[in-house]
């Protein structure tokens, strides 16, 4: 068994296929569930939350491994649960130095929970109503900000998603500070006072708008910059694998390829 | 090492090329499916290996291997611009370089690979040269 990168991790397992992809499309609808149902102090949201943690950890890529010929995929913290193993690898590329390479072509079903999380806000809107107090206005778009992050980053090519990143980074942090102007002139419009007169308030729209920020920050910064590989075996099945630059996805796309013919030259 | 035996091929480029059942090619060969199965197996590996071979001659790391469709897509680490490679039946494989393609992509050297990318099934048309290359970049690329 060869643990592919060694101690300091440089490939890594994605969730987008099989099992782990299931639990992980449940940890991202539970969280986005949570989020909101925090807003109706419901009790149900700690069960959210917990089932957001428990599948994020159970899907959560580990390493990937080579074993007797085949690549083994691993998934689950702090152990693994999940294995993955690929044997007949017929193509191997790495989707981000591709013109025309898009996530969604290969992992179709990973759009489900993005479009689910997009949605959630309009559906608790039409449900519950606007809410009372407008400083949870950043905790109702975050879920659907982030489900639009996440739908364009399988949607677009890595070079169009950065462009496009680039483009809009400017944008959103404008929308951000609108965003907080809004809430502040609708909490007077609601209650007759300023919102910096009501501490608790004030803290929940500082540390969405906040959380918004970070979180399209950090998507900002790291999508599209990871190559991913993409793996297809004989059966038609698509695996992804990511990796901590170009230097090491090009080295793993070699492994895999020797193992190709190790295991030829095994069985001749 | 740069082709692949004529037996072998031609099981690789009816069932990969042409979609055709492996059972059906045993049959219309006059073999087993194992043996099909096992010319289809050891065709992957020599094109891997002969994409491997490429990459470290051209000293370029690897963006794509389709093993069962018979094309690489190589990135040159010298001059940081791409080549696509296809495997031409009983040729081996040949290269097209991303600038190359772009200034001479009417060249009637590049026949061989769009027939080639006929029979793998990468391209559905080759009336228009020009046309028949971009149509298989786009595909290589995607």
């Amino acid at each position: 068994m060869v643990e592919v990168g060694g101690r300091g991790r440089r490939v890594w397992a994605l969730p987008y296929s099989g099992v782990p992809a299931l639990l992980s499309n449940v940890s991202i609808v539970s969280f986005g569930a949570a989020v909101l149902l925090a807003l109706l102090r419901s009790p149900v949201q700690a069960v959210f939350i917990a089932l957001g943690f428990l599948t994020a950890l159970l899907s959560l890529g580990d390493g990937v491994e080579v074993r007797g010929g085949a690549i083994v995929l691993r998934y689950g913290f702090p152990v693994t649960v999940f294995r993955l193993e690929l044997s007949d690898v017929v193509s191997v590329f790495n989707v981000n130095e591709l013109r025309r390479g898009k996530l969604v072509k290969y992992f179709k079903s990973q759009l489900m929970p993005f479009i689910l999380i997009v949605l959630l806000p309009p559906l608790y809107t039409l449900v519950c109503g606007k809410p009372a107090n407008p400083a949870y206005i950043p905790w109702i778009i975050l879920p659907s900000l982030l489900g639009l992050l996440l739908m364009l980053y399988f949607t677009f090519t890595a070079k169009t998603y950065r462009e496009l990143l680039r483009r809009i980074s400017g944008a959103v942090c404008t929308s951000l500070a609108l965003l907080g102007f809004v809430i502040s002139v609708m909490y007077r419009q609601s209650y007759g006072s300023s919102i910096f007169s009501d501490v608790p308030s004030l803290l929940m729209a500082l540390v969405g708008l906040t959380l918004l920020g970070a979180f399209s920050a950090i998507l900002a910064i790291l999508a599209g910059k990871r190559p991913i590989i993409v793996l297809e075996d004989s059966e038609g099945k698509f695996y992804a694998v990511g990796a901590i630059d170009g230097e090491a996805a090009s080295s793993f796309i070699k492994l895999v390829l020797r193992e190709v013919v190790s295991r030829v030259e095994a069985s001749t | 090492m740069w082709r692949l035996p004529r037996r072998m091929e031609e099981i690789a480029l009816l069932v990969y090329g042409r979609g055709r059942r492996e059972v059906e090619v045993a049959e219309e060969l006059g073999v087993s499916r194992q043996a099909v199965n096992k010319a289809l197996k050891e065709a992957r590996g020599r094109l891997a290996e002969m994409f491997l071979s490429l990459a470290e001659i051209l000293d370029a790391d690897i963006v794509k291997v389709d093993v069962k469709r018979g094309y690489a897509v190589l990135r040159l680490r010298q001059l940081g611009e791409k080549a696509y490679v296809v495997y031409v039946p009983q040729k081996g494989p040949r290269i097209l370089f991303e600038r190359g393609v772009e200034l001479e992509g009417g060249r009637a050297s590049y026949q061989e690979v769009v027939e080639a990318a006929l029979k793998w099934g990468l391209i559905r048309e080759a009336k228009d040269l020009g046309k028949a290359l971009r149509e298989l970049i786009a595909m290589m690329e995607s």
